[in-house]
């Protein structure tokens, strides 16, 4: 093995912070060309990570139908904008950014107060105007992650405070590779691979094609060391131990409860003991329509059939 | 270049329809209907029509959209009541009539809060149309010449003789006709009865000869009739040879005796009848004695004969000699009478001898006599009339040949003759044409012809049957046209005068008769007067309250019958109906084609203004029927009962068919929605029975009607849209603009000269892409013109006019489409229609290659604010747009943000305009949905590669690249309403309220205090819109409740939540709500709430998306951007098509558009495409395509972009491998749009749910929440696998086997075994099917005794089903399964 080096041919910047930045490796034995370019085409446009706003909260606002008094454009306007912000940070932890701004203004990217470690690639990003001397304030949630996580995805309830942006963590915007034979004097065939690298500015071309570089590193160094997860292990020790109770599989029809408890039961999916065993006093009295008499006659015939206490 | 960029406005027709009504065609409805009477006739409702004035509408466009209200204003009318006994007045007053509905600026009217488009109905133009009969049988000559088969001449025999036909002796064929020549009398039995036939069946024979017209044919079939006759001299045991100058006598004989007869009787019978009145009973009893003679057959000897026919000449001697005193004059009767003379002269001068001696060779057998009696029409005539006729006929034995071999007799005679003949030359082969005269108001009036069988017994006796013309005015009423005018008063005379084809009606003409008594033509056909002698329903026709032609239907009638009545003559008149005959039997005879009804010249287009007109019309006939119904009696005056005005136009708004619900989509869709033409309608035509022709393209839709715009499916061809260029003319037909061509230059000063269909017609006019040189001269030498809906080439001398764009054959959506040139018709037209179907998106961009109508259609679509006038911005927010007017005035503008369309897409207005720009009038301020920039962007660019990928885009399927979801390229805005009707009375009363038992504390959370949802809410599936309580009545309480309530009073009423959840998969945020209150007397109550819910759809799996050319797809699969394959400079592709998706539909326009666009989006450049380029030259799109490629490769120095190998083809990458495809692939930037069939509209599940009452089985569809099919083929498909157990459980418990399914679903809950299934419903409906036959069917069950026996035991399957089991079926709701 000769060593390979990588050489950054050209590096610029290409209209709206993205950067473009050509490198090669040379002397690769032929067809080597192809797995590595490949490999880093792939790894570059699907794997590397970045940093998004991916929800903020307006104020006097709702939901991104509505509209402020005093500014061009809609909420939904504005998300939009904001979706084509290009940060760039340090940390890959949760952040917070404040916006405040009166008008009559226009407002840009840079008008984004952010914490230290994230910085703004595009400051003359439009996000909105402000006609009138209403005051804009927004609160931007960023986070860091690989591909792209979309708004309408998550029905969590947290989402309801914060208006949910599509992020698109993903810093490369396209990735080309070229490979060339090369005849050296001896006539030996010899490959030179060109990469083609544009980012959104978020990081340079070189530090895409370092960090994709250590990504793949640290995926074949995990697999040098092969460690087998235990979690399998343990699900094996979980299906051999035998249920230790042996009334898990009788029915609950068989403890003769009456109508309503039954119906409730059933109605929960507690088909055996085995499933109300699972449930505490609690949590059963929590079941619809099953009352603290329901309860204590579950509880009473669970004693006097099985010998069941139930506890928790 | 020869057309003007400048389109007129695309809803010009619609604003201007209704501006004429407004302005004037209320004006004239109002006049119209200005006195009514009651029945009494002693009240008047005056109305001053004149002193309208509309007041101002209650509510704005927009609040009457909100409120679900109307966009109307009241029309109101001074009306005056008066008493006409007392006459006093009543009432006076400003009454408002009706609440009329406004249309807005846009062209769409506001009814019940959803904008609607009144569409234009394109209709038969009033006016008179003469087609050819299309299911009348063309009557074949030959067959009516000879009668079919012998046995049909059965009823000439004598009762009682015997008819065989024998099969063992076969007559020797005869030529003309088969059927008769295997037929034959059996002339071994009975010679004599055998020679009645034979005489009886050459008369016939003779009959049909002598009616061809054609005159060789004529001598060939005589010859062979002789021929035949002398073959077969034996049967008709002539005693002598015939030779052949004997036959032929015989034939005329036979010939002029009919004609005679007929003829002589009949002027006799008039004369006679009229003023001898006396003779006639003396002629009734010779007419006995001759009448009562026994059996003709064979006690009629030749001795009776004689004595009869001695008679019979003293008879005529004498009543000659009377008509010789009275009419010696009369001019009419000079032939007949001298002719008489000379027969009776011939009789008297002793040539009975030579006559004998004929007569005997002839006559000895008596039966040739017979032969006349039997003839039909001849037996009526002797039926009825005289018994004289046997003399003559005797008598004139001789007389024929004289008669007819003289020339000067012939000239004599002639006009006896001549009219007989030219009839039968002149009509015998006509064709069948049918007129129908269309009228503005009135039924359909159609003159046709019809067999008439009353003829007149001048006619030639043997035809038993005449066309004459009827008129008609319903399916039953009907009538000949005679009786009509004649029993309007006029007369023989004066009807033949004005008709050009009087013998076709009347034997003579009446100029040729100079007598008084006959100075009547001689009608053809009886017409007795009773029929005519009083007016019938008929007269009608002639009353302009019925029968109203209207301006355009007396154009049309003049045009079409070169007539020049005054223009004002609104109603149908003598001269019309002459004129109307005389080209109907013109055509008929000679045989030209009819009117076209499907050229435009006779359709006209009846738009908004036209139809309201109409309606006024009916809503104020309706009043004067019912006003003039009722007598008014209390003071208070039947004013109520002018509501009826007020219902019709109601009912007109909201339930005509033309009254339409508007396509909302998107701005092209609502544009073209009002521009449409449709065929149906009231008034059009029927969908149920419309010829293919009706549906045809048309020569005379060039520039009118696109040829491409229309639906698939059953309304194909009726639904039409207008071209580009196209306007309505004041009388409602469709004009085209042209430019006059003079001596090959083409005048382009001034407007264009506008022609409708039947002017263009008479001109030659050119193509708009044939090209001009730069001082407006045609270049080409030849150059391919229409002319009479026909194409043919002439010199640029010769050229009189030349359309004036290409693109003003079609419609706006089909001129939207690059290079559809070059695509099929089929394909054109889907990808016009789906660029009304796509989705706005939420980022569009305009299109790469647009053809530069897109700005136009932007601005007139009505989507868009633009600038009433002009001015500088003031400000600009979100919310308006203010706008600081030259004159000082500030005018706020007030946009719509996330307001639904009828389509539930979204309409959203963005500010376009910015702070302190000058602003023009009529500009547009903003973006609308689907508008972008000014301009028209339903889609999006994307990068197209046309290649397989995995099999994933077989069959139309397409692949797209993830990045269209996450950078929302393809993400659209929908918002859904929700009605909730809270209801409220007697038996339920409904109550909204937050305070809903049972439920947790996150499911209400997000109402407010009256149980509404929140404005801003994220609601999922399930999520409570509105909670709604009701009171649980008494059947629903549980016994011991109902005991509680007996002892303790009424206090235990539960309740039971009825809350409105969002339906299943469907979830978005809570944008809108509108409450609809009724104030009762205490407090307001809420009725009806709205909830808007909007949601963003990224495009996902399932998604339709569609280029312009008619290329569609479903997505089959999303891939992610590194798998995709990638250009030279490494950029994914976008959409995966398949290349096999375009040559067999032949859209080729999407590859030169895509190819330009990647070239456009290289240079960063879009084009603007006019079709039909290749006026420029032979394949100039391609050259231009490769031109421009070929230009943005050395601009960006990229040279993969153009391969001149295989231009237009790119080397691409697979994405997951790295290598290259084996060949170059065509990539490029294509226009796609999402349609609005989306998945999540679609998509649907059901495991268990509702079923159909009757069938008891599933009901099918997403809205029913039914089942899906399990049809004839997939059962099939089950019983080819044998799979037999699951085929008898979709046969049973999944349909209609009710108690199966209740038991199998008790059995899953509780976790038993599945019980058997039981008997379907539709075995038990095909069984009661049997049964109604006749067959007696039953059921039985066996079970088994012991081991060996088993007993049978008979089922009512129909009893089984007890209903007092109260097991219900299963409903979706777990919780009313009892256990």
């Amino acid at each position: 093995m000769n060593n390979f080096y990588i050489k950054c041919l050209k590096s610029k910047k290409v209209e709206s912070g993205s950067i473009y930045g050509q490198f090669v490796i040379k002397s690769l034995h032929p067809g080597q060309g192809i797995t590595i370019g490949n490999l880093f085409r792939r790894v570059l446009l699907s794997d590397l990570g970045g940093t998004a706003i991916t929800g903020v909260r307006i104020a006097g606002v709702r939901d991104e139908f509505s509209t402020i008094p005093g500014i061009r454009e809609d909420i939904l306007e504005i998300l939009l904008n904001l979706k084509g912000i290009v940060l760039k940070s340090k940390t890959n932890d949760l952040k917070f950014g404040r916006l405040k701004i009166k008008g009559p203004a226009v407002v840009t990217a840079n008008c984004i107060q952010l914490p230290s470690e994230v910085e703004i690639v595009n400051p003359n990003h439009y996000i909105a105007t402000i006609t009138t001397s209403n005051v804009l304030e927004i609160e931007f949630k960023i986070e860091s992650g690989t591909g792209y996580k979309l708004a309408g995805q998550t029905f969590c309830k947290k989402s309801q405070d914060y208006l949910q942006i599509d992020a698109i963590f993903m810093p490369v915007q396209k990735v080309d590779f070229k490979i060339e034979n090369i005849y050296d004097n001896s006539n030996d065939l010899t490959e030179r691979l060109f990469l083609d690298i544009w980012t959104n500015g978020s990081m340079s071309p070189e530090e895409a094609v370092s960090s994709a570089s250590r990504f793949i590193i640290s995926f074949f160094s995990s697999l040098l060391e092969n460690k087998l997860p235990q979690e399998t292990k343990e699900s094996e020790n979980k299906t051999l131990s035998a249920p230790k109770n042996p009334h898990t599989n009788i029915a609950i029809e068989e403890l003769h409860l009456s109508v309503r408890a039954y119906n409730c039961l059933k109605r929960a999916q507690i088909n055996t003991i085995g499933d109300l065993l699972k449930y505490s006093p609690e949590k059963l009295q929590e079941l619809k329509n099953f009352g603290r008499k329901s309860a204590d006659e579950v509880f009473t015939t669970l004693k006097n059939k099985l010998g069941i206490v139930l506890s928790n | 270049m020869n057309y003007s960029t400048a389109l007129p406005d695309f809803i010009e027709m619609q604003r201007v329809s209704f501006c004429w009504f407004i302005a004037q065609g209320l004006n004239d409805e109002l006049t119209m209907f200005s006195r009514i009477h009651d029945f009494s006739y002693n009240t008047e409702y005056r109305l001053f029509g004149q002193e309208y004035s509309l007041v101002k509408p209650v509510y704005t466009i927009v609040r009457a959209k909100k409120l679900a209200a109307n966009y109307s204003v009241q029309l109101v009318i001074p009306l005056e009541v008066r008493n006409k006994k007392l006459n006093s007045v009543r009432y006076f007053g400003q009454f408002t009539i009706i609440n009329l509905p406004l249309m807005t600026t846009t062209a769409t009217f506001v009814i019940n809060g959803c904008e609607r488009v009144i569409v234009s109905q394109i209709i038969r133009s009033p006016g008179i149309y003469f087609e050819k009969n299309k299911n009348h049988r063309k009557r074949k000559q030959f067959k009516s010449q000879v009668l079919g088969h012998a046995s049909k001449l059965g009823s000439f025999l004598p009762s009682g003789v015997p008819w065989i036909i024998p099969y063992d002796q076969p007559w020797k064929p005869w030529i003309i006709g088969k059927k008769l020549g295997y037929s034959k009398y059996n002339s071994n039995k009975d010679t004599k009865l055998d020679f009645y036939f034979y005489s009886l069946k050459s008369f016939k024979i003779y009959q049909k000869i002598s009616k061809i017209t054609n005159s060789p044919i004529k001598v060939q079939r005589i010859k062979l009739f002789l021929q035949w006759l002398k073959l077969n001299q034996k049967e008709f045991n002539f005693k002598n040879k015939l030779n052949l100058s004997e036959l032929s006598f015989l034939l005329n004989y036979w010939n002029f005796i009919f004609k005679f007869i007929i003829k002589y009787q009949f002027l006799y019978k008039k004369n006679f009848e009229e003023s001898y009145q006396i003779q006639e009973s003396e002629f009734k009893t010779i007419f006995k004695t001759w009448n009562n003679q026994p059996q003709l057959n064979d006690s009629f000897s030749l001795k009776k004969i004689d004595q009869l026919t001695s008679n019979y000449e003293k008879k005529i001697q004498f009543y000659h000699n009377v008509i010789q005193q009275q009419f010696f004059d009369n001019l009419m009767l000079v032939p007949f009478i001298t002719k008489e003379k000379k027969i009776l002269n011939l009789e008297s001068l002793a040539n009975r001898q030579k006559q004998k001696k004929i007569s005997l060779t002839l006559l000895t057998n008596e039966s040739i006599k017979f032969a006349f009696y039997f003839s039909p029409s001849l037996k009526e005539v002797f039926k009825y009339r005289s018994p004289k006729k046997r003399k003559p006929k005797e008598a004139k034995i001789k007389q024929p040949i004289l008669y007819l071999r003289s020339p000067s007799k012939i000239v004599q005679f002639k006009d006896d003759h001549q009219v007989l003949d030219s009839y039968k030359k002149k009509y015998d082969t006509k064709d069948f044409y049918t007129a129908t005269l269309i009228p503005e108001s009135g039924s359909w009036i159609r003159f046709g012809f019809q067999k008439n069988t009353k003829i007149n017994r001048y006619q030639y006796p043997i035809r038993h049957q005449e066309d004459e013309v009827i008129i008609q005015i319903d399916k039953i009423t009907q009538k000949p046209i005679l009786y009509l005018l004649k029993e309007m008063g006029l007369t023989d005379w004066e009807i033949c005068s004005n008709l050009k084809h009087a013998d076709f009606f009347y034997f003579t003409k009446p100029f040729l008769t100079g007598s008084l008594t006959s100075k009547q033509p001689l009608p053809r056909f009886d017409l007795h007067s009773d029929y005519y002698k009083n007016i019938s329903e008929f007269s009608h026709i002639f009353d302009a309250r019925y029968y109203r032609l209207g301006k355009i239907g007396r154009f049309q009638i003049n045009n079409r019958l070169n007539l020049k009545l005054n223009n004002r003559i609104y109603t149908i008149t003598y001269e019309d109906i002459f004129a109307i005959l005389d080209c109907l039997v013109t055509l008929s005879i000679s045989k030209t084609t009819g009117d076209d009804i499907d050229h435009l010249k006779n359709r006209r287009v009846r738009s908004v203004g036209e139809l309201l007109q109409n309606l006024f019309r009916v809503g104020f006939q309706r009043l004067v029927r019912k006003l003039g119904s009722q007598i008014n009696k209390r003071e208070s005056g039947q004013i109520s009962s002018f509501n009826i005005i007020g219902a019709t136009v109601r009912e007109f708004f909201g339930s005509s068919q033309l009254s339409q619900y508007m396509d909302q989509t998107n701005p092209l869709s609502s544009l073209t929605h009002r521009r449409r033409i449709s065929g149906l309608g009231p008034g059009g035509l029927d969908r149920d029975r419309i010829s293919f022709a009706v549906r045809d393209i048309h020569p005379s839709h060039y520039g009118r009607i696109c040829p491409i715009e229309t639906p698939e499916g059953p309304n194909v061809g009726l639904i039409a849209s207008l071209t580009t260029c196209a306007r309505v003319n004041k009388l409602g037909f469709i004009e085209t603009p042209f430019w006059r061509v003079i001596n090959g230059k083409v005048i382009k000063t001034g407007n264009p000269i506008y022609l409708t269909a039947d002017i263009e017609d008479f001109y030659k006019i050119a193509p708009a892409d044939i090209s001009t040189n730069s001082k407006n001269y045609l270049t080409q030498n030849l150059i391919p013109v229409r002319y009479k809906q026909d194409f043919i080439t002439v010199s640029p001398f010769q050229v009189d006019f030349i359309s004036i764009s290409p693109i003003q054959v079609v419609s706006v959506a089909t001129s939207l489409i690059p290079f559809f040139e070059h695509d099929d018709a089929n394909r054109a037209l889907m990808g016009s229609n789906m660029q009304r179907q796509s989705v706005p998106l939420m980022l569009s961009q305009k299109p790469i290659v647009g053809t530069g109508l897109e700005n136009q259609i932007a601005i007139d679509s009505g989507m868009t604010i633009n600038a009433q006038g002009a001015g500088i911005v003031h400000s600009v927010t979100a919310d308006y747009i203010i706008v600081k007017e030259y004159s000082g005035r500030k005018l706020k503008y007030i946009l719509q943000k996330y307001q639904r369309s009828n389509q539930e897409t979204c309409i959203n207005h963005r500010p376009i305009v910015w702070k302190g720009e000058k602003i023009k009038s009529g500009q547009i301020l903003t973006d609308g949905p689907g508008i972008t920039n000014n301009e028209l962007a339903l889609g999006q660019n994307v990068l197209v590669a046309y290649m397989p990928w995995q099999g994933y885009n077989f069959e139309d399927a397409i692949l797209i690249n993830e990045r269209l979801v996450y950078e929302d390229v393809f993400t659209s805005i929908h918002i859904e309403r929700y009605d909730i009707e809270i209801e409220q009375d007697d038996d339920v009363s409904e109550q909204i309220t937050k305070n809903i038992p049972n439920l947790s504390f996150s499911e209400i959370q997000n109402l407010n205090d009256d149980g509404i949802v929140a404005l801003g809410t994220f609601v999922k599936p399930g999520d409570i819109l509105v909670g709604k309580i009701i009171a649980k009545n008494d059947s629903e309480q549980l016994p011991e409740a109902k005991l509680l309530r007996a002892i303790f009073g009424a206090k235990a009423k539960g309740v039971r939540d009825t809350s409105f959840r969002m339906p299943k998969g469907k979830y978005g945020r809570v944008v809108d709500r509108v409450t609809f209150n009724r104030k009762t007397k205490l407090a307001y109550k809420f009725e009806k709430i709205q909830v808007f819910i909007a949601q963003i759809r990224k495009i996902k799996v399932g998604d339709k998306i569609a280029g312009r050319h008619g290329n569609k797809g479903i997505i089959s699969r999303i891939l992610p951007r590194q798998d995709m394959p990638f250009l030279p400079d490494g950029t994914p592709v976008d959409i995966i098509l398949n290349p096999l998706g375009v040559p067999s539909r032949m859209n080729v326009g999407q590859l030169y558009e895509c190819l330009l666009g990647i070239a456009g989006h290289k240079l960063n450049r879009r084009f603007k495409i006019l079709p039909f380029d290749e006026m420029y030259g032979p394949e100039v799109s391609r050259i231009l395509i490769n031109k421009k490629l070929r230009q943005a490769s050395i601009e960006n120095d990229e040279a993969w972009l153009f391969n001149p190998y295989s231009p237009g083809k790119m080397v691409l990458i697979d994405g997951r491998t790295g290598k290259e495809f084996e060949n170059p692939i065509t990539v490029g930037n294509a226009y796609m749009l999402k349609l609005i069939h989306l998945v999540d509209d679609k998509m649907h599940a059901r495991a268990t749910g509702p079923y159909s009452l009757i069938t008891q089985q599933p009901l099918g569809g997403k809205a029913q929440h039914g089942g899906q099919r399990f049809g004839e083929m997939e059962v099939w498909a089950l019983e080819g696998f044998g799979a037999a157990f699951t085929l008898k459980e979709l046969l049973t418990i999944k349909s209609d086997d009710m108690q199966g399914r209740n038991e199998t679903l008790n059995a899953i809950v509780k976790g038993q075994l599945i019980p058997k299934s039981g008997v379907p419903e539709s075995f038990k409906v095909l069984l009661q099917e049997l049964r109604s036959i006749g067959l007696d069917m039953s059921t039985y069950k066996i079970e088994n005794y012991n081991l060996n026996q088993h007993y049978e035991l008979e089922v009512d399957l129909i009893e089984t089903y007890d209903s007092l089991e109260k097991t219900f079926p299963p409903t979706s709701n777990l919780d009313d399964i009892s256990f």
